[in-house]
């Protein structure tokens, strides 16, 4: 209905249009060209081609990154784009890059990014100096009007070609797919090499604790990080339309500190990451059971060593997740005492499932169909809701072990 | 599948029944007129030694070691890189005429890929069991795709990469696959083929969208270095290649010439007979068709029952379950379906198979199953009323029939005054061309919102064709701010994604679950459209599924839920619905041949207000029911005719008899529906009509016409500037129309003995010597 609204002013107003220009002879010029973009200039960017501008920056960080990469493969990146949807009309005008070397800083440089790092970055991390800090080349690059787009995906390439592994919050399904479209909207392509995207595991280890887990969820209740006056991802685009319409650029000053920080965020939650996987000692909350699953999962004996111990302090603190991937674990090392331990633990919560393998347990590894009946006898007794299905499977099971207690007792 | 032996059972077995029927004095009692269509014999041609070994063997494998003569000459033309238009009745190899060049362009070309394009889903997933089918016997190594809104996101990766036959629809393809065309540069880097099935459905609005989408789609195209040809298919209707021209632009060889044989036809118009002589009741439809088809059934005759309405359906269905169950034993193990929008996608393929393979001995359908949809062959067609065009009862007619063998078609009339015309006048329809389709793919509506999504998924070079030049557009859309011109392009510089906002049809996306509660279950058993919802599912209206009845306990519009528990009760409920008509704003008033003409936004109201309950059988009424939900609206465009006495049109009207007042105001638009199309390109459907002998707001006669699609196509402002031809056209029309006193095809057939034809024609005949000199030139 309101589109049908819509529609009928927006006819009108086009209708209005064409008759006032008829009208007066002549209509507008086609081919008419917008204003100039950058009217006044960007101060602390470098011009690159004609709508093509950078701006850099060293910032030192002591940070972890996973031990199967270097420190020179990582690239950071993030795009500020004119729409929320993806598809070929969205466009990506600001790329935030931040990449490190391998070797350490001189003295030199470290003073006058003590400078650069206080004036940006808020955050004990980030401000702790340790003097054990890697340079950060933090770069970004903006698409002053469309027309430079080549030029602006030119540039790109050449950063792009090198990284070995792309890090990005989301970048997996949103930015990555972006800049494909970008370059072949331009007749090139480009594919991404490895990605490791920070919102999944991000998600996994943190969305119990503090629910949504969007970038600034995280640095604020994870890693302490506040923005003051940060402008809300939504508005971005406007804020483009609007330094297009006028080409003053210090509409988009916010845009660029928010992709800044966005992409310095990762740096900082990549460490933080990296560490809780890899068992290190950090304040950080976050959830061992999801961890410790994650960790057991993965190939390496040292993370399915460390994810059983995270899934063990989260069973000491009662989370019945953690007592089910543990018990699991054990079941498939026929470590039945260990096992049967955690089930009878976990019975005290009345679980289903523990009270199930229990079960199964003295049913076919004990063959003592009357402790089995038990357990399922006990766990009728406390009266919970089953569902159509469980209650269908204790059925059938309970009357099998009555049949079985039955034989062997006659 | 049946064999030879069986169908020529069948025949004899139809044979007999056409026999007794004949044989039948209270049945040919009701009958007007009982035409022969004599068999046909096929035109045979050899399978061209050229085609791939793999696909020969997969013809043969289903029993096919000749082509008809059409499927020849598509494949042909095809092959000559032109395109085409085929026109085939039902059961005629379409699909083959289609998929023989398809197939073997594809198998000689490894890079190349075909779209072929269904208006509906179900006509896709049937296209895919087809492909598939001959995929497997001949061992082909192509891969075909169904993409929709049903495609897991797991395979979509792989139809974009992998698929070398994309089946979808124009709705994915306008919303999904365009915006998103580099996702899809496998395809559209080696497209070959469009093809483009039930041509027919797009006409008026829905096709003069198409015609943008695929100017759309030919752009992309050519951006990645393809041109593909188009394979249009489509129902027997009056224009085929003109509208086929008009929605793909370009030229196409038009293959009209049906070479495949089919049986001897019984077409049968049956009336019901009168039970009330005096005041010309006749006996319902409905009951009607319910005894002919289970007669039918009953003797082992597959048959298909259109009926006009999803409740009839229903209703239909579930009467002949009831008196085929009481027949004899045997007889329990006969299955009906109802089949109909509504139904889950599952509950559908289920019944489709069930005709197929002979375990549903018959089916009740709404005009769902009167596209291609492959229900294998059945024997008897019955229509409960007739569908509203020539072209549709052909079609409906037509999913009766095989080969060879005998098919027996029969039309059994409503009373209302089309189907009673139709009836009465058998030369009509049976002489009468189907309907022509239009589309008008510059209107201005239509292709501002085509070139929004056009430009955000490539910028417009400066003098680049659209359609024309569009440079003019394309300025009014940077002044509305969401294009930007630079560097010779215009750029999208919005936010938005403008395919999203722009729906191809006019009826809303959004549906109703239907949830049945008993017994704590709360299984989803259907789903309905949210405007349809209104009228069918208000709360203590009895809803039939597959012959199951419930009552509706609850619709929760919100939540896009409504919920159900079994039922027992004897009766079926019908909604009485209220439409209201108001003018909202006026935009322009003229005075044109002295009727005054106000073009202006609308407000078009339809609510239900009240339900009854009619009990089942004899349709007694016992009782009502309030329903309170919000009205359906609809903000359109209109053209309010006024008639006001001052004029000599207006005196005219106002010396009319008083009774006769309403039927002269409504005859006089539905002639003016009926002939706009050929001036305004759109469809009868595109054009609503409401007739007020005394208009609330005006106080004086007034005749609405308005537009069918929300904010309006640009019909009322086309209705203006064309008025005075459409008036000559009308009166051309009516004058010249031999018929008595008024046929669907002029001013609608009459139920009242005054001369209202006569009358139709002198007040045109005035309205146009009015005109003189004060016509406008816009």
């Amino acid at each position: 209905m309101n589109s049908g609204i819509d529609r009928i002013s927006l006819i009108r107003k086009l209708k209005k249009d064409i008759a006032s220009e008829t009208g007066k002879g002549s209509g507008r010029e086609t081919g008419k060209t917008s204003p100039p973009p950058v009217k006044d200039g960007l101060p602390g960017w470098e011009r690159l081609s004609e709508f093509v501008y950078r701006r850099r920056e060293y910032i030192y960080l002591d940070f972890k990154i996973p031990s199967n990469y270097r420190y020179s493969d990582i690239l950071f990146y993030d795009t500020e784009t004119t729409g929320l949807s993806s598809g070929a009309g969205t466009f990506v005008f600001l790329l935030g890059m931040a990449r490190t070397e391998d070797e350490f800083p001189g003295e030199q440089e470290l003073k006058m990014d003590k400078k650069l790092s206080k004036a940006g970055i808020r955050g004990n991390r980030v401000d702790a100096y340790n003097g054990n800090k890697r340079r950060i080349a933090v770069e970004q690059v903006l698409l002053a009007d469309y027309p430079g787009e080549p030029d602006f995906l030119e540039y790109i390439h050449g950063r792009f070609e090198r990284a070995k592994v792309f890090v990005s919050f989301n970048g997996k399904s949103y930015d990555s797919h972006l800049i494909r479209t970008r370059f072949l909207m331009n007749g090139r392509d480009f594919k991404f090499n490895e990605q490791y995207d920070l919102l999944h595991i991000s998600r996994r280890l943190w969305s119990r604790v503090i629910g949504r887990c969007t970038l600034k969820d995280i640095e604020e209740n994870i890693l302490g990080i506040h923005r003051y006056g940060d402008l809300p991802g939504y508005e971005v685009p406007e804020r483009y339309f609007a330094f297009l319409r006028t080409g003053n650029a210090n509409i988009l000053y916010d845009v660029f500190k928010h992709n800044r920080q966005d992409v310095l965020s990762m740096v900082v939650l990549l460490d933080t990451v990296v560490k809780i996987l890899s068992g290190e000692n950090t304040e950080v909350v976050f959830d061992y059971a999801s961890s410790g699953s994650y960790l057991s999962g993965q190939s390496g004996a040292d993370e399915k060593k460390l994810g059983e111990k995270h899934l063990k302090r989260a069973f000491g603190n009662g989370d019945l997740r953690a007592g089910r991937y543990l018990s699991i674990i054990h079941k498939r090392r026929k470590e039945w005492d260990h096992a049967v331990r955690i089930w009878i633990k976990m019975t005290e919560a009345k679980s289903f499932f523990a009270v199930l393998e229990l079960a199964k347990y003295y049913e076919h590894r004990k063959r003592d169909y009357h402790a089995a009946l038990m357990w399922m006898d006990r766990y009728l007794s406390w009266g919970m809701p089953l569902s159509v299905k469980d209650r269908r499977e204790v059925n059938r099971r309970r009357k099998r072990l009555m049949t079985r207690a039955g034989n062997k007792e006659g | 599948m049946r064999n030879k032996n069986s169908d020529t059972i069948l025949t004899v077995m139809l044979g007999d029944i056409i026999n007794r029927l004949k044989n039948n004095r209270s049945f040919m009692n009701n009958v007007t007129h009982w035409e022969v269509i004599p068999e046909r014999k096929g035109d045979y041609r050899d399978i061209p030694e050229e085609i791939d070994s793999r696909i020969k063997s997969a013809l043969f494998s289903e029993g096919i070691k000749k082509l008809y003569a059409h499927q020849l000459k598509s494949y042909d033309t095809v092959r000559q890189g032109k395109n085409v238009v085929i026109v085939t009745p039902t059961a005629s190899g379409k699909t083959l005429a289609y998929n023989l060049p398809v197939l073997q362009s594809l198998l000689e070309d490894r890079d190349a890929k075909a779209m072929y394009l269904f208006p509906t889903k179900a006509l896709s997933q049937d296209q895919q069991a087809e492909l598939n089918e001959i995929m497997l016997k001949g061992e082909l190594p192509l891969k075909i795709f169904t993409y929709d809104g049903d495609t897991p996101s797991s395979i979509r990766i792989s139809v974009r990469e992998e698929g070398r036959i994309i089946i979808t629809n124009p709705d994915m393809l306008h919303t999904g696959i365009l915006p998103n065309h580099t996702k899809w540069i496998r395809v559209f880097k080696s497209l070959k083929f469009i093809v483009i099935d039930e041509i027919h459905t797009y006409r008026g609005v829905f096709g003069s969208h198409m015609a943008n989408l695929l100017r759309r789609l030919k752009r992309i195209a050519g951006f990645y270095g393809s041109a593909p040809a188009f394979i249009c298919c489509s129902a027997t209707i009056g224009n085929p290649k003109e509208l086929a021209e008009n929605i793909i632009e370009e030229e196409a060889v038009l293959i009209d010439k049906n070479g495949s044989p089919s049986g001897t036809r019984h077409f049968v118009l049956y009336n019901p007979p009168l039970v009330d002589r005096i005041q010309g009741i006749r006996r319902g439809v409905v009951q009607e068709s319910r005894r002919i088809a289970s007669g039918l059934i009953r003797e082992g005759i597959k048959t298909i029952v259109f009926a006009r309405s999803r409740l009839r359906t229903e209703l239909i269905a579930s009467y002949i379950n009831q008196s085929i169950k009481n027949f004899y034993t045997d007889n329990h193990r006969l299955n009906i379906a109802a089949y109909r929008g509504g139904y889950l996608p599952n509950e559908r393929r289920r019944i489709e198979s069930g005709l197929r393979e002979g375990t549903i001995a018959g089916v009740v359908s709404t005009n769902a199953l009167e596209l291609g949809i492959d229900i294998g062959g059945l024997d008897a067609s019955v229509m409960a009323g007739f569908p509203g065009t020539i072209s549709s009862a052909w079609q409906q007619a037509g999913r009766a029939g095989r080969n060879s063998g005998l098919a027996l078609s029969i039309l059994i009339a409503s009373a209302s005054p089309i189907d009673q015309y139709i009836i009465q006048h058998p030369e009509y329809f049976f002489g009468k061309s189907p309907e022509s389709g239009w589309v008008d793919p510059d209107n201005i509506y239509i292709l501002l919102d085509h070139l929004k999504c056009a430009a955000f998924e490539l910028p417009f070079k400066d003098g680049e064709a659209f359609n024309n030049n569009v440079d003019e557009l394309l300025n009014y859309l940077e002044e509305s701010g969401i294009l930007r011109h630079t560097g010779q392009k215009w750029y999208w510089s919005d936010r938005s994604y403008p395919a999203e906002s722009v729906s191809l049809r006019t009826s809303t996306p959004e549906n109703i679950v239907i949830v049945n509660t008993a017994s704590g279950k709360n299984e989803v058993i259907g789903e309905m459209d949210l405007s349809s919802a209104k009228f069918l599912l208000y709360k203590g209206a009895v809803y039939m599924h597959q012959g199951d009845q419930y009552i509706v306990q609850e619709l929760d519009l919100e939540n896009h839920r409504c919920y159900i528990e079994d039922s027992k009760e004897n009766y079926y409920t019908d909604s009485i619905v209220k439409t209201d008509i108001k003018m909202l704003q006026q935009d322009e008033v003229v005075e044109l041949g002295g009727i005054k003409c106000i073009v202006g936004d609308v407000l078009v109201r339809s609510q239900a207000t009240k339900f009854k309950k009619l009990k089942y059988h004899t349709h007694e009424n016992i009782g009502y029911g309030e329903i309170n939900l919000p009205a359906d609206e609809m903000h359109t465009r209109a053209v309010v005719l006024l008639f006001t006495e001052a004029s000599e049109t207006g005196k005219d009207f106002a010396d009319t008899e008083e009774a006769l007042k309403a039927e002269f105001i409504r005859k006089l638009g539905t002639l003016l529906k009926n002939i706009s199309p050929v001036f305004l390109l759109c469809d009868l459907g595109d054009i609503g009509i409401a007739e007020r002998v005394k208009d609330t707001m005006f106080n004086i006669p007034a005749l609405y016409v308005f537009d069918h699609y929300p904010g309006g196509t640009g019909i009322s402002e086309g209705l203006l500037k064309n008025m005075r031809r459409i008036v000559q056209g009308a009166h051309e029309l009516v004058s010249g129309c031999s018929c008595e006193n008024g046929c669907p095809s002029c001013i609608g057939p009459s139920d009242s003995i005054g001369d209202v034809k006569v009358m139709v024609i002198s007040f045109l005949r005035k309205w146009l010597s009015g005109w003189q000199d004060e016509q406008r030139d816009r």
